[in-house]
């Protein structure tokens, strides 16, 4: 054995194993085994092209899984995480969005109308605008001009001149 | 036939024609702008407002709001990453990047002449090939559909992406996810859990919205915070104007290839635009001397798209004209309103009186440029979207999105789907499965089962191999699938472990 056979490969850091990769590849995973496990109920002709589609796909998407549970050889180059500040960012983000869908749809299911409010959306809107501008640091007068602006913007096209329902 | 057209011009030219004729491009420029409220959607909504006018008048103004969406559609498409339209998903991708890089203008100025080209070019063809259109549509049938759609799928999965195993799974995912709802051929229920929500199938626009903006604004969010969407020296917005301008000229090849895919595209209904772009797209990729510079900033990445686009529209009119089958939403309102002002389309039309097919020929086409003259003179302005701070614009365009997908059916479940898959675009774009791939087979899926079970109904598997065009497309197929991989073994040159040396 060589000096140069013994040495350590400097491009390659280890095997490095991305959960978040992995958890995606079961989701695809689980919707392509519940397509084919929902297609055996159905009539002949109707299940047909599903299966076809589905049961080679579940193969390569099993194999792709079990690819990145090995794990793959990475460069120390290849690593490109997010900084703390911008996960931070990402996560006030993703949680914001969740709470600008989910309040409004729930409010809508679950609540009884008031102020003539047939939903949500707008008061969900112009309180998720409110909180965010203020979380990246506007000042008061700024957060509350440009959430009116954005708000009024919205009111008078969809509201009031495609008349949708809001 | 230039007579029955100066007729028509004139016609749109006399008063209070090129009122509606204005009110219709600004209220398809503004659906456009809006995500996820199509031009069709647009036209469905505004079809009581034309009982009260002259047919002309009536489906003029229809004809403006459908033709203008797209042109409006690219403009948030560009400067923001939201499609406006579904068929300006596809100029996203590059046109995004050149604002990234400062260079909105240029790729606004791009895709603007772009659209002028694809519907001049797609008009032209319609009127030389209106003669002989009957011939033309029936070529294809249901063995053709479905060897159109397998062949678009597999072209796309090698085109997009760098892995064919990662986009052929993005492909199955799609036309999967298209699967939901009634099945073709008995209407019943499938995959749809038991909600009634599903039993329509999945509603592409909160797909399409979610996929390409989540990622995008998330990173906006995040990533830039207090930096705008320019990072690139600005050059003034004239300038980049005229460098798109002459960047159309120069790609001539692709505008002229676009705009024929486009128009086949449009021929065949239930081809829609979004899928005649995405196909565009892919090619101009292929066929690029810089292929490596496509999802990077590439000017024809902007062209191609628009180009086929408004090229479409062209195609479209022609089987909605002659056989009153709709080539696409557009085309399937403006049928409803054509029938609604008394005016029967199909063969019938054909044979009659044609001034109301050249005032639809000339409608589809004055607001084009009338709308491109809005953008290029005002849609400008919207540049400075680009200079405002990310963190400000992200949450904007997110509540704008949101309350426009809801509004499109009043549905609330649609937002829902529209931040699951914004999550599901994120992860697609960051593990290397092709988020094109996935939603084309989407748009493809219903036209891939449906035409899979007609050819079998109505010629049996040899529907598929003895029609000249399907064995055409069949070829094109399994030369995508394999070629390559064939290729590369034939071009395999012998290495130094092949050759034996002896002492």
């Amino acid at each position: 054995m060589t000096a140069e056979t013994d040495a350590p490969r400097p491009a390659v850091s280890a095997r490095h194993r991305d959960p978040h990769r992995i958890a995606f590849d079961l989701i695809f995973v689980v919707f392509l085994v519940t397509i084919v496990i929902r297609s055996i109920d159905l009539r002949p002709d109707a299940r047909l092209v599903p299966l076809i589609v589905a049961v080679p796909s579940c193969a390569a998407m099993v194999a792709r899984t079990l690819f990145d549970v090995r794990g793959a050889a990475v460069s120390d180059k290849d690593e490109t995480k997010p900084s703390s500040v911008e996960q931070r960012r990402q996560r006030i983000f993703v949680s914001w969005a969740l709470g600008l869908v989910a309040a409004p749809v729930l409010a809508t299911e679950f609540l009884d109308p008031v102020l003539g409010l047939r939903t949500y959306f707008i008061p969900a809107a112009a309180v998720g605008m409110l909180f965010i501008l203020r979380w990246i640091g506007l000042t008061w007068i700024k957060t509350v001009a440009y959430t009116a602006g954005i708000v009024a913007f919205v009111y008078v096209i969809l509201g009031v001149l495609l008349n949708v329902r809001l | 036939m230039i007579d029955g057209l100066a007729s028509a011009f004139s016609d749109l030219m006399t008063w209070p024609s090129p009122l509606y004729l204005l009110l219709g491009v600004a209220v398809g420029l503004i659906v456009g702008v809006l995500p996820g409220l199509g031009g069709g959607g647009a036209m469905a909504l505004l079809i009581p407002f034309t009982f009260a006018m002259e047919p002309s008048h009536g489906i003029a103004f229809l004809m403006a709001v459908g033709a203008t969406s797209g042109i409006g559609g690219q403009i948030t498409s560009i400067l923001v990453s939201v499609p406006g339209d579904p068929p300006n998903a596809a100029t996203t991708i590059d046109g995004f990047a050149m604002t990234k890089k400062g260079k909105a203008a240029e790729a606004m100025g791009a895709a603007t002449f772009g659209s002028i080209f694809g519907a001049t070019i797609g008009m032209v063809l319609m009127l030389a090939v209106l003669p002989i259109a009957r011939e033309l549509v029936l070529a294809f049938s249901y063995p053709e559909f479905f060897m159109l759609a397998l062949t678009g799928l597999l072209l796309i999965s090698r085109l997009t992406g760098g892995s064919m195993h990662k986009g052929l799974i993005a492909a199955s995912a799609g036309l999967l996810a298209a699967f939901v709802g009634l099945d073709p051929v008995n209407g019943n229920p499938r995959f749809t859990f038991d909600t009634l929500y599903l039993w329509d199938g999945i509603n592409i626009v909160p797909v399409l919205i979610g996929l390409f903006a989540g990622a995008e604004l998330l990173a906006l969010f995040s990533f830039r915070g207090e930096q705008s969407l320019a990072v690139g020296h600005v050059d003034s917005a004239e300038s980049r104007v005229r460098d798109g301008f002459w960047a159309t000229l120069r790609h001539w090849r692709v505008v002229v290839t676009s705009s024929l895919i486009g128009f086949g595209a449009g021929l065949v209904p239930g081809i829609s635009g979004t899928l005649a772009s995405f196909v565009a797209y892919g090619q101009a990729a292929r066929t690029s001397k810089n292929p490596e510079k496509f999802g990077k900033g590439a000017v024809e990445g902007v062209i191609a798209p628009e180009t086929a686009n408004d090229a479409d529209k062209g195609g479209a009119l022609l089987p909605t004209l002659a056989f009153g089958i709709p080539g696409g939403v557009i085309m399937a309102v403006l049928l409803s309103g054509l029938l609604v002002q008394g005016v029967p389309a199909g063969p019938n039309l054909l044979r009659g009186d044609l001034h109301i097919v050249y005032v639809l020929v000339v409608a589809a086409f004055l607001p084009r440029l009338l709308a491109a003259g809005i953008v290029l003179l005002l849609g400008m302005k919207a540049t400075v979207l680009t200079r405002i701070r990310g963190d400000i614009l992200a949450p904007a365009i997110a509540v704008i999105t949101v309350l426009s997908v809801y509004a499109l059916r009043n549905e609330p479940l649609d937002v829902v789907m529209l931040l699951a898959f914004a999550y599901i675009g994120y992860a697609m774009e960051r593990f290397g499965f092709s988020r094109l791939t996935f939603i084309i087979a989407l748009v493809l899926g219903g036209l891939f089962e449906s035409s899979y079970h007609q050819t079998m109904t109505t010629f049996g598997p040899s529907g598929f191999v003895t029609r000249p065009f399907a064995v055409i497309l069949l070829v094109v197929a399994a030369l995508t699938l394999i070629g390559p991989a064939v290729m590369k073994y034939v071009r395999r040159k012998p290495t130094s472990n092949d050759v034996e040396v002896t002492p």
